[in-house]
């Protein structure tokens, strides 16, 4: 620091072309120390242990290895050869089916919610709400609402009394694959529509209210309205939301983990990732699965920015 | 599982501990000069000192259980006075405490000390020959013929019932056999007013408490060896795998013996409503019967309606258990009154009653069973205490069930077990647990002989 000012300084006394190199200097030098903690953060947090990642999962080794070997591709020719490490990926379907589902309502609830409605700051409250609860308290709360009571210990969740109050019987919705995982699906759906909501509304809003006058003008309806000016308005926005949603989908854990363990087939590759990790100590294994999973995202990523890319 | 994992914490941080424990001077000549135990601890009144014992029973320390022993033992020794500690993260905290001298002068001995460092610690307690003789679990605590420490007492595998909801029932004799068991709590079913069999199956740990069944089943404490040196499949009809999965597998395919909805399971309601009367049974190590009377404690019931029994299952007529013991008692090497520290170690495993009232096995062979296994007294039970593998399989069983991701212990989502549970739950018949148990032995043959080298 020292240095720099004595010559920032030496440079000074240079008339006109100094002044330029100084201002250049102390740029340079701002610059330097303003990234230098984020770089730093985020080399040491992200760039060493993925790239340590890399390294694993060519090595066969434990959680506390001393003597790893190095083991070439055989961690990913174990993957891909074994069907049951992939199974898991197929219960991402569930969640992508979810996502467009989840999209579609965001949009439609945005779109409402941003023409005239009264008391529309409290159905953005509302619907925003669960995006801000805890992952672990909305599991807790939706294994309490699918709950089917035994009669001794348990009682009926509100699903199921609801659906007894109609005269039908009860469902036991997360002791069967296929029920466990819509019901899972439900669940992230509800926590995330919030965010998907709060981002569509924005961008409706940042549409420029000229644009809606003309239409008025013009006599468009409402539908002709969102098709013609809405939508081609926010696509970056719908684009962005998908990578989000398709990743999202492929990388699904907290839920599940909490409220099912992954049992009753609900479970997911991250889930499947982690516990061959550190239930089977195949920290190599898990290593390469981990790095299947990043390719796959990285892969969706790319082809979803071509076709946007295309149609801009 | 929150046991293990403790267990595994400690001895990872106690590992790095125990190399500044590790004391250059040599032990001390106590070893040689002292006379056998046992007479020092008929000897009698000529003991005096104050010797202080350190232990993690926080709860028994509150409620005067200690302050009374302390008293019982005075009346043999009026001179000793003894000093307790207790300490809540005892695993822990000993651990930092014994890498000075200064660590009182009975302890709870921690499973961190290394079978060939227990001379640096503790002083010897007798022969080998002498004891294993006497003393259930000693054998662990040898080091050059002589012992180190001793049990305090210890648990058994076995399955925890309600002994009201069973005398409801009608039920007078205990099952000896998986499908007498299951006829018992199909005669809790029809009865109506209790779940016979609790799962608790959204908790994922509670399904290995049925692989502590498993070397019970055999009858044999070599089980788990045998396993590795005589190649033998884990299923086949009649296997100790087969007894217990199978009646794992047909509790769990008929609906009308155990809760509606498997994965909405509440396991600290179980507690109340297993003393409520309202669950007949349920698999759980020994360690879970004091949870349970104390939960009936807080909701006014007495405690003696939990009842434990043994895996009901004969082997040349036998049944057997495998226990194993809570923490053993050491005297600290480095002591001033060895000799009172020893006598009333002896005195509190032995004479005490401490075990009795814990629920826990005596230390001593042939005492009669703790009232909560009086169970096991009915019907002869005969305990074994698990041998451990030969030097050249040390951690091989381990290794195996990982790699082959058969895993008896573990709870991953695609273990074995919870496929077999959710076989049974889906109603699928005798021909998927065949599937799936021939899967098993393929993936543990196949992870066996690639371990064991023999191709």
């Amino acid at each position: 620091m020292d240095k720099d000012t004595k010559s920032a300084r030496t440079q000074a006394e240079v008339p006109r072309k100094g002044a330029l190199s100084n201002y250049k200097v102390q740029k340079t030098i701002t610059t330097i120390t303003f990234m230098l903690i984020p770089l730093l953060l985020l080399i040491v947090l992200t760039y060493i242990p993925a790239t340590n990642m890399l390294i694993y999962s060519f090595q066969d080794r434990t959680q506390f290895s001393v003597n790893d070997s190095f083991v070439g591709f055989d961690n990913y020719l174990t993957v891909f050869s074994q069907p049951e490490y992939f199974r898991p990926l197929l219960n991402s379907l569930y969640y992508l089916a979810g996502s467009f589902i989840q999209l579609s309502l965001a949009l439609l609830l945005a779109s409402i919610i941003c023409s005239k409605v009264r008391f529309a700051n409290i159905f953005k409250g509302f619907i925003f709400f669960p995006y801000m609860i805890n992952g672990v308290a909305i599991a807790l709360i939706f294994v309490r609402f699918f709950q089917l009571g035994d009669g001794f210990i348990t009682t009926d969740g509100a699903l199921n009394s609801i659906i007894k109050l109609f005269g039908g019987e009860g469902v036991k919705f997360l002791s069967d694959p296929l029920s466990a995982n819509i019901s899972l699906v439900f669940v992230s759906i509800w926590r995330y529509i919030g965010f998907d909501f709060v981002m569509f509304m924005g961008a409706i809003q940042s549409i420029s209210p000229d644009l809606y006058e003309a239409s008025d003008l013009d006599g468009a309806n409402s539908w002709q309205r969102f098709q013609y000016i809405v939508f081609p308005s926010i696509r970056p926005i719908i684009g962005l939301q998908m990578i989000l949603a398709i990743k999202g989908a492929i990388s699904v854990f907290e839920i599940p983990y909490i409220m099912t363990g992954g049992k009753f087939g609900t479970s997911t590759f991250v889930i499947q990732t982690i516990e061959t990790a550190f239930k089977y100590n195949k920290v190599g294994l898990a290593s390469a699965m981990a790095i299947i999973l990043l390719a796959i995202i990285i892969i969706v990523t790319v082809i979803q920015k071509l076709i946007f890319r295309e149609e801009a | 599982m929150k046991k293990v994992l403790a267990l595994m914490l400690a001895v990872l941080m106690l590992g790095s501990i125990a190399v500044g424990c590790k004391k250059d001077d040599p032990v001390p000549d106590t070893d040689s000069s002292t006379p056998s135990s046992e007479d020092t601890a008929q000897g009698g009144s000529e003991l005096s000192g104050t010797i202080k014992f350190i232990h993690h029973r926080t709860d028994r320390q509150e409620d005067g259980t200690m302050d009374k022993l302390a008293a019982e033992f005075n009346k043999i020794h009026p001179d000793v006075k003894i000093e307790f500690q207790a300490i809540t993260e005892y695993a822990t905290e000993i651990q930092t405490m014994m890498t000075s001298d200064n660590y009182g002068d009975v302890i709870m001995t921690p499973q961190s000390v290394k079978q060939e460092e227990l001379a640096d610690f503790f002083v010897p307690l007798g022969d080998k020959s002498d004891m294993s003789e006497k003393y259930y679990w000693v054998d662990g605590y040898e080091l050059d013929g002589k012992i180190y420490a001793l049990g305090h007492g210890g648990t058994a595998s076995g399955i925890l019932y309600n002994k009201d909801v069973w005398k409801n029932a009608g039920i007078t004799d205990l099952p000896e056999s998986p499908a007498e068991f299951i006829d018992c709590l199909k005669k809790i079913a029809d009865k109506g007013e209790a779940i016979p069999y609790y799962t608790n199956y959204k908790d994922s740990w509670t399904i290995s408490q049925w692989q502590s069944l498993v070397v019970s089943a055999s009858g044999d404490a070599n089980y788990e060896n045998r396993l590795l040196t005589e190649e033998e499949d884990l299923f086949y009809e009649g296997s100790a795998y087969d007894a217990v999965y199978g009646m794992l597998y047909d509790i769990y395919s008929d609906d009308s013996l155990h809760e509606s909805d498997p994965s909405t399971t509440d396991w600290e309601g179980s507690k109340t409503a297993f003393a409520e009367g309202n669950i007949g049974a349920m698999v759980l190590g020994s360690w879970a019967i004091s949870q349970f009377q104390e939960a009936a404690e807080n909701i006014g019931v007495d405690p003696a309606v939990v009842g434990y029994m043994p895996f009901p299952n004969k082997v040349d007529g036998e049944i057997y258990s495998v226990s194993a013991n809570d923490y053993a008692m050491s005297v600290n090497k480095n002591s001033k009154n060895i000799e009172a520290a020893k006598a009333f170690l002896f005195w509190f495993c032995e004479e005490s009653g401490f075990a009795e009232k814990e629920g826990l096995i005596s230390v001593v062979k042939g005492n009669p069973m703790p009232e909560v296994l009086s169970s096991f007294d009915e019907l002869k039970v005969k305990l074994i205490v698990a041998e451990p593998a030969p030097e050249e399989l040390t951690g091989k069983f381990d290794k195996i069930a990982k790699d082959s991701e058969v895993d008896p212990w573990g709870d991953a989502a695609n273990n074995f077990k919870f496929k077999l549970a959710e076989a049974a739950f889906g109603k699928k018949g005798r021909d998927e647990y065949n599937k799936i148990t021939a899967d098993v032995n393929k993936e543990w043959n196949k992870a066996r002989d690639s371990v064991l080298g023999n191709d």
